[in-house]
Formats: C-alpha cells, sequence, structure tokens
C-alpha cells in the first residue's frame, strides 16, 4: 500500500471531504506530507472504484467519503504489516547497540 | 498610467507541459500577469504589472466531476481555463524567497504515471481515429497529387505521435524506478 493511500485510509475512519483529508494528513504528519490536489483527486476515485472507500454525502459540490468495511480491513493489515517492521527494527537496533 | 499588454503565441508539446508551465511562471516572475488563454491553449495574453511569484500547472483529466474543481479550488488553486481539450490551466502563488514552498497538483508518484498514461491514450485514440478518415480520403480522393500530399501529412502526425508516446513511456519508466525507493 502507497503512503498516500494510507494516510486517506486512516483519514477516512471518520466522513471528509478531499480538502479535510488534506489538512488531516498534513497535520497528522507534522506538515512531512502535503498531498497535492491532484494526487487526493486520483486517489479518491480509485479507491471509490475498487471499494475501498465510497461517498456518504454531497454539500455545496464537495463529496464527503467514509472507509469502507474492505477499506478498514485493508488499513488494519496494513497497520499490523507496518507494527511487525517497526518491532524487527527496534529488535535489530537493540542488536547493533550490544556491538557497538 | 497606460497598462501595456501583450499577446504571444507559444507551442508547446503535451508531452512538456512542465515547460510552458515554467514559462509562464517565468512570465509573472518579470511582472507579465497572465490575463487569458485562447482555447487552442498556446496563444496567452498578458498585463504588465509588478512581478509575482506563481506556480502554473496544466493538469490533463479526461474525466472529471465537481468534486475536481472543488478540491482544487479548496487547496488553493486558481482555475484559468475550464477544461478546454482536457486541459485545466491552474495557478497558485507561492512565497519567491521559498523555493521548497512551490506547490505541486501531484505529491505522488504515481499520480504523474498514470496522467502520462491519459496522455498516452489520448494520442493513441486520435491516431487510430485518423486512419479510416486517411483511408476514406484515398478512396474518395481522385488527384494522386492530393492523396500524396494527405498520406505524408497523416505520416508525420503518426510519427509525431508514436515520438509522444515513446517520450511518455520513458517518463513513465523513469519514475516508476524512482518510485522503488520512496513509497510515496
Amino acid at each position: 500500500m502507497t503512503e498516500t493511500a494510507f494516510y486517506i485510509l486512516l483519514t477516512l475512519q471518520k466522513v471528509r471531504y478531499g480538502y479535510g483529508i488534506m489538512q488531516d494528513v498534513e497535520s497528522l504528519t507534522k506538515g512531512r506530507i502535503k498531498l497535492g490536489a491532484g494526487t487526493i483527486y486520483g486517489s479518491l476515485s480509485r479507491m471509490e472504484k475498487d471499494g475501498l472507500i465510497k461517498v456518504v454525502g454531497e454539500e455545496n459540490r464537495r463529496k464527503s467519503y467514509i472507509a469502507t468495511e474492505l477499506g478498514s480491513e485493508l488499513l488494519r493489515e496494513e497497520i499490523a504489516r507496518i507494527s511487525e517492521q517497526y518491532h524487527n527494527a527496534m529488535q535489530m537496533e537493540g542488536i547493533n547497540d550490544e556491538q557497538h | 498610467m497606460m497598462s501595456s499588454t501583450k499577446s504571444v503565441f507559444r507551442w508547446w508539446w503535451i508531452w512538456q507541459s512542465e515547460k510552458i508551465e515554467e514559462w509562464l511562471e517565468e512570465q509573472e516572475r518579470q511582472g507579465w500577469h497572465l490575463m487569458e488563454v485562447k482555447p487552442n491553449l498556446m496563444r496567452f495574453y498578458f498585463q504588465k504589472g509588478e512581478p509575482r511569484t506563481i506556480r502554473y500547472v496544466f493538469d490533463y483529466q479526461t474525466e472529471v466531476n465537481d468534486d475536481y474543481i472543488m478540491l482544487y479550488e479548496d487547496a488553493g488553486w486558481e482555475p484559468l481555463n475550464n477544461g478546454k481539450h482536457s486541459w485545466y490551466l491552474w495557478r497558485k502563488p507561492y512565497e519567491a524567497n521559498k523555493p521548497e514552498s512551490r506547490p505541486e497538483i501531484y505529491s505522488d508518484i504515481d499520480s504523474v504515471i498514470q496522467r502520462n498514461d491519459r496522455m498516452k491514450r489520448t494520442l493513441i485514440i486520435v491516431g487510430v481515429i485518423l486512419i479510416p478518415l486517411m483511408m476514406s480520403v484515398m478512396i474518395t480522393q481522385p488527384l494522386w497529387q492530393v492523396r500524396l500530399a494527405f498520406l505524408i501529412s497523416y505520416l508525420c502526425i503518426w510519427v509525431l505521435f508514436m515520438y509522444g508516446i515513446n517520450r511518455l513511456s520513458a517518463q513513465n519508466r523513469k519514475l516508476r524506478s524512482r518510485s522503488v525507493s520512496s513509497h510515496r
């Protein structure tokens, strides 16, 4: 899963519209990831087609989205994978520290 | 004070949209404010004013809904033409002394690859549509000189399109090899 898709699914655990996702991701990553409008637009349409997110409303010509059950399931799997990576990395760091 | 204006015709290839974007940015830096773009997307009208630092992007979208316009506007982009020939010209100011804040509409490699794929698809479709057109001229045109002229111009267009498709594919290969080392 790309970092973009990961953060879109993470923020779409609650109802958000496109610009809301951009703001959330920027504040979550403390400004490291500034999602481009084109990237968000393309990702949302693709993820909607793939059934990972769905449109829940439309207000002032802006669609609002939320993650589907399938999207949330994929997100949980990705979080498990990242945690494993993180724990393994920490373990490895511990070994390297002992060697020094 | 008289305000001075200029109108410039500038040719650009669709597989090099960043060249025209940079040119527009340079015009603004010299104080030429873009006022209008003709539907051919190659004639630009400017008015002289203060130098500005503005990022221009020509976005290529074949399918857009209301959400597209709203999303870009929410993100601070100003629309300059409403999607003539699938091209959307947007601009957004940024700080001159902060080149790292130069805004982008695509923050990941995949989105750029997909944009290039959309352009490739258009080139292929137009190239294929031209085939029956060419055939009908070949069949109905009695003068061989005219037939030859059509054939040559068609072949020129075809070679150009093939070149464009090739360039876009090369760009995508480069982008893909970069995306291996980054998750974005």
